[in-house]
């Protein structure tokens, strides 16, 4: 009934993004850090997906080994592949990533305030793209950027571009920075927790500009966060870290309901909920999450915290299977699909 | 001097007479700065000589106007000429690791060994003195330190979320470090090129008052102090007026490159 996800895949043609055996270590003191292991990802076109993940679980460095904008030091194992649209991304020159940037994969920080210059004009800013990649002249670039200011919900577009990025609010500022992304049609979006430096009625407005935006135009979304709550009402799947792996992967119903990984299950308890009796005490996953330095450990990177641990998890590390509904995940003893 | 107003104000009205008489030298109604008007010689103040004469007579009055064109030549164009290369070498340095960055250090760190002002007198030596060759010479001696500055100011803004913005937006590495770093670090390259003005023109004085400055007859301040020095006891107005020029527009511009400094701290602490 499951079976392991092959090595040599072929993805279906509607796919966008694939990663395959996407393995990125980092140099220190400590030896080598192990920081993404065996990541495998298929994106269709126009999907949603969370990726969900603990503070150091991988899901900035996935984000950034996509674009290629990992630290010079970073090594990537070998034999990894980025296909994006038929290109494998790992194989490209830094000339041929620059019109792939910015152009086809656009990017949102989590910071709206650091992610923008702050001597510079916003017009000057989203103007800029627009001429990199699309060519276009000075008075058609600043057209087109009033229509992307007033796409993404700020009022008086003509004022706001002579405004510098101090002027603006933290939600109006996320707002440019969406614009930015958005400024070339790139065919792929990756918010990097879009929402974690806002106001939680800005984090709603936002999460449903950005919901909006790609029903418009059929963008491919990957929204990265640690909530959870964020992603179910964002995404149309979730795709779980840990420790560098991707260790459950599922539509989000199928995730909040049935989820077969005992990490992914535990996170899901873990979310404190309105109809929990006052001042009860919430749900906690017992450790941290281990970080690995050399040689990646044959066994469950989840095994020590795990209530459901067996003699197999600590010699054995699960592969990432896949069951007819789609639903993948790495465990040797899941919970039963209810 | 306490009001900021009378801070900006005085320093720009003395430099505005000073530009004044510079680019008007030839059209005001100044003597000729190398008539020799032997009747007056070594004379003070007088209707004919409004600031008096010099040792052979010359007008004081016209001799300074035309030497400050060539005091403000050279402390426009030589901070301009550090400002342009420094700041290019800097951005490099800061930008690229290995090679570029080596070599870029250790040509900066032998250059800031090197006793700037004995460099700038063997470069003049060497190419001849001439106003361009001075101006050349300043030019190259303030490199290193525009370089520095352009350095110390691009490392921590290229750590700032906004350049890996501009990277994931697909922005060449020109493009990083000319339009995202460079605005940002103007304000403080253009402070110091200020105060780099002040310091030319007391070097270009320097270079003058030794002989291998700006060549006579030409009239440069420094020179004309130079000149001045041998009748120090006797005629002090000689030295003394072309030195109180210097001093006053050194000044000036050290006020303006102070309340400018102040203003921008000011501005970049509500900022960030």
């Amino acid at each position: 009934m499951r079976e392991a996800v092959p090595m040599p895949y072929e993805a279906p043609a509607d796919t966008l993004l694939s990663v395959r055996g996407l393995g990125v270590r980092f140099p220190t003191p400590r030896g080598e850090l192990l920081a993404l292991d065996g990541v495998s990802l298929d994106l269709k076109r126009g999907s949603l997906l969370a990726i969900v993940g603990e503070s150091g679980s991988g899901k900035s460095v996935l984000s950034r080994a996509i674009l290629r904008l990992l630290p010079a030091t970073a090594r990537i194992a070998e034999g990894a592949q980025i296909m994006f649209d038929g290109m494998d991304l790992l194989q490209q020159s830094q000339r041929a990533l620059q019109k792939v940037r910015g152009r086809r994969i656009a990017m949102v920080f989590q910071d709206p305030m650091t992610a923008l210059n702050p001597v510079r004009t916003i017009g000057s800013q989203i103007v800029e793209g627009l001429r990199l990649h699309l060519g276009l002249s000075g008075a058609a670039a600043k057209t087109r950027a009033l229509q992307l200011i007033d796409q993404v919900g700020i009022t008086s577009p003509e004022q706001r571009l002579g405004q510098y990025p101090h002027e603006l609010s933290g939600g109006m500022r996320q707002r440019v920075v969406i614009a930015m992304a958005i400024a070339c049609e790139p065919e792929l979006l990756i918010a990097d927790e879009p929402t974690t430096a806002l106001d939680v009625t800005v984090q709603a407005e936002i999460l449903a500009l950005l919901r909006r935006l790609q029903a418009e135009r059929r963008m491919t979304v990957i929204l990265i966060t640690h909530d959870l709550g964020v992603a179910a009402g964002f995404a149309d799947e979730i795709a779980v870290m840990y420790a560098g792996q991707v260790v459950e992967r599922a539509p989000t119903r199928s995730v909040f309901h049935h989820a077969r990984m005992p990490y992914a299950r535990a996170l899901l308890k873990s979310i404190p909920r309105l109809d929990d009796a006052p001042h009860s005490a919430l749900f906690t996953i017992a450790g941290r999450p281990p970080t690995f330095y050399g040689a990646a450990p044959d066994a469950c990177r989840y095994a020590a915290r795990c209530e459901r641990r067996v003699a197999q998890c600590d010699t054995q590390q699960p592969p990432l299977v896949s069951e007819e509904t789609g639903h993948q995940f790495r465990c040797w003893r899941p919970l039963e699909a209810t | 001097m306490g009001k900021p107003v009378l801070r900006m104000a005085l320093p720009l009205v003395w430099l505005a007479v000073v530009f004044t008489c510079a680019f008007g030298a030839d059209v005001l109604p100044f003597a000729s700065p190398s008539d020799m008007d032997f009747a007056a010689a070594e004379q003070g103040p007088s209707a004919a000589h409004p600031l008096g004469a010099d040792l052979d007579g010359r007008d004081l009055l016209s001799r300074l106007a035309h030497g400050a064109r060539i005091s403000l030549t050279v402390s426009l164009i030589a901070p301009l000429i550090g400002l342009v290369l420094g700041t290019t070498l800097g951005l490099l340095s800061a930008y690229y690791a290995g090679a570029i960055r080596v070599t870029i250090l250790s040509v900066l760190d032998a250059m800031l060994a090197f006793p700037s002002l004995v460099f700038a007198l063997a470069l003049t030596v060497v190419l001849g003195p001439s106003v361009q060759n001075v101006t050349l010479a300043l030019g190259i001696m303030s490199v290193p330190a525009f370089a520095r500055i352009a350095r110390a100011n691009a490392l921590p803004l290229l750590g700032r979320e906004f350049v890996l913005a501009a990277r994931t937006a697909g922005a060449s590495d020109a493009y990083i470090m000319f339009r995202e770093i460079l605005p940002n670090m103007a304000m403080s390259l253009l402070t110091y090129a200020l105060t780099m003005m002040s310091v030319m023109i007391v070097a270009e004085g320097s270079l003058s008052f030794l002989g291998v400055g700006v060549p006579p007859p030409t009239p440069s301040w420094g020179s004309m102090i130079a000149e001045g020095r041998e009748s120090l006891e006797r005629v002090p107005h000689v030295a003394m007026i072309p030195a109180a020029a210097m001093f006053l527009t050194v000044l000036s511009l050290n006020l303006l490159g102070d309340s400018l400094r102040q203003r921008k701290a000011g501005k970049s602490g509500g900022l960030s």
